[in-house]
């Protein structure tokens, strides 16, 4: 385990040592900012609405919930952010590793290639988490002004936290076949666009390729915890989507010793 | 992982053993039935010109590359069936060595030895040792890409060194360094010479001549030559080249020597300098010059007042040796001790 950590250190150092991880962490905090505050605005408008129609006396019609009106949408949307800002996280990983032959030092060491690629894994998980302690923030901030329901809110950060996991390691695996790290990213970002786009255009009960698009969405297995419910189906989706890239990861750097 | 751990148990001098090794590139063969073996105390030179399949070899050898046949062992153990243990006895050094630029020096060398099992007093132990080896001290604050070539070779040196291997393999290892970094390299590899086994691939001939107790020749993928350099360099034809600075009146310094069948002599146009002055002249003789013709040359240099001002020897000959096994198609391979 000593050396999975030594790998995980090393590549999460690395993004606090180059312009791409301020510059990623820079772009998820302001555009997650934004989100956040666009919904309160949203929400600030939607409370003077009702009480304007006497909603928040007793009695009266249903008030707006923060729950439904900021924290859900605030996770969905910064599950969709983390579409876009993942694949740059892990585009480096191996593709990056492999172009400046580093890897080939990598691999002369007295280690097995899981070592390397949880290494890996834990490195870009502990810049991710980096990422999702913005979010954090903004939910205690949620937490302390207004009144949403603890439990939901903390269910939704945890499965933002597991639906990144899963798309670290599919960024992982493509990473891994990847000649460059401009490639990687591209057909990650390409891939999980895909899967989302196919997922939110499909409708249930439709062709096989419709459900087949939903099953492999990972925002529409995201929706659930999104909206404070109880996810198992989803829990176990991110989970297997993690452990089952990762061994394809291990797979994928056993390819690069065929291919070179 | 203890220091000690990276030496091979029992008495098996054999470090590298290479049996039959072949690596294809779909259609192209970059390697094809490489063989041989690379014993404690020995350094091994592998020479060829460029896409010879040195490069490749030397990524199989340290299992990053899978061979498309044949088998590698590293310290009596197989470098893809029991990978992490056969490379505990590794050093590596690639060429143009891959380091992580944003890391500093120190920083750098103490990742490498908890990678490669070294822990506490050990480990602190082993940073001095290779930092104080390769003179990094005074650089192990300052990050990797800061560095001039030379530190960089330095540092990519002392990440193969941490844990004091048995058997190094060293791909190009004097790109990019200046003649005293050069001569430093040379030295630090024949202080290591007894210990340890050395695989270093190079195509500066004078470096394999001047270091290597081996060399194996690689053309187009495959082994055209082994043997010592010296012998190499003196294989094929029986003929030798030795050049010789001379300074005296007359035209011709070997006019007269008799004795010496098959002696080809030719006048090299040199211009004076402060080391050549007038009345010197250069002359490069080819043909079976043994110790006898060498000793009669000179006996016949001093009889006629020729002062010999410069001898060398032997490079010319393994240049020639070399550039007939790597350019010749279908060169036959010569073994030479």
């Amino acid at each position: 385990m000593g050396a999975v950590l030594v790998i995980a250190q090393r590549e999460f150092k690395a993004f606090l040592r180059s312009p791409l991880g301020y510059a990623l962490l820079a772009v998820y905090a302001l555009a997650s900012g934004l989100i956040l505050i666009a919904l309160l605005y949203v929400f600030r408008d939607q409370l003077l609405r009702a009480a304007q129609q006497g909603a928040l006396a007793v009695g009266g019609p249903v008030a707006p919930s923060v729950q439904v009106a900021v924290v859900t949408p605030y996770l969905i949307d910064v599950a969709t952010l983390l579409l876009f800002v993942l694949p740059f996280v892990t585009m480096r990983a191996f593709a990056e590793e492999r172009r400046a032959r580093s890897l080939e030092l990598l691999v002369s060491y007295p280690l097995r290639v899981w070592q390397i690629v949880f290494g890996k894994f834990l490195g870009v998980a502990g810049f991710a988490l980096l990422l999702l302690a913005v979010s954090a923030a903004h939910l205690v901030i949620l937490l302390l002004a207004t009144t949403p329901d603890v439990l939901p809110l903390a269910g939704g950060f945890a499965g933002l936290l597991l639906f990144s996991l899963a798309l670290l390691s599919v960024g992982l695996f493509v990473s891994s076949l990847a000649m460059g790290q401009v490639e990687a990213a591209v057909l990650t970002l390409g891939l999980f666009l895909v899967l989302a786009m196919g997922g939110a255009t499909a409708r249930p009960g439709g062709s096989w390729l419709q459900t087949a698009f939903i099953n492999l969405s990972p925002l529409y297995h995201y929706l659930a915890f999104g909206q404070g419910l109880l996810a198992a189906g989803a829990t176990i989706f991110f989970c297997a989507v993690t452990v089952l890239f990762l061994a394809l990861t291990i797979r994928g750097v056993g390819l690069i010793k065929w291919r070179g | 992982m203890s220091t000690e751990s990276a030496w091979p148990a029992g008495g098996d001098l054999r470090l590298l053993e290479v049996s039959s090794l072949t690596k294809d590139y779909g259609p192209v063969r970059a390697v094809d039935g490489l063989s041989f073996e690379v014993r404690r105390g020995e350094i091994v030179g592998l020479l060829g010109p460029n896409g010879a399949g040195k490069s490749t070899a030397m990524r199989v050898l340290v299992g990053y590359q899978v061979p498309s046949s044949g088998e590698v062992r590293l310290a009596g153990r197989d470098v893809f069936r029991e990978g992490a243990e056969a490379k505990a006895s590794l050093g590596y050094l690639p060429e143009n060595p891959p380091l992580y630029g944003e890391m500093r020096v120190g920083e750098y060398l103490i990742m490498a030895a908890r990678l490669k099992g070294l822990k506490g007093e050990a480990l602190e132990a082993s940073v001095a040792r290779v930092e104080e080896i390769l003179g990094l001290r005074e650089a192990r604050r300052r990050p990797i890409a800061h560095l001039s070539r030379g530190f960089r070779q330095r540092v990519g040196l002392a990440q193969c060194l941490i844990h004091d291997p048995a058997l190094l393999i060293l791909d190009e290892p004097a790109t990019g360094l200046d003649p005293n970094q050069i001569a430093d390299l040379r030295a630090l590899l024949m202080s290591w010479r007894r210990e340890k086994a050395i695989l270093l691939s190079t195509h500066i001939l004078g470096e394999a001549l001047m270091l290597c107790d081996r060399v194996l020749v690689l053309s187009r993928g495959r082994l055209v030559a082994e043997g010592s350099p010296q012998a190499l360099a003196g294989d094929g034809d029986g003929r030798t080249e030795i050049v010789v600075v001379v300074q005296g009146s007359g035209e011709d310094p070997l006019a007269g020597l008799a004795g010496l069948p098959g002696l080809r002599a030719r006048r090299e146009e040199a211009r004076p300098s402060a080391s050549r002055p007038a009345g010197t002249s250069t002359w490069r003789l080819e043909g079976a010059i043994g110790r006898d013709e060498r000793v009669r040359l000179l006996a016949h240099l001093a009889a006629r007042g020729w002062d010999l001002l410069e001898w060398s020897a032997g490079l010319s000959a393994l240049e020639r040796t070399f550039r007939r096994l790597t350019l010749e198609e279908g060169s036959q391979r010569v073994e030479a001790d």
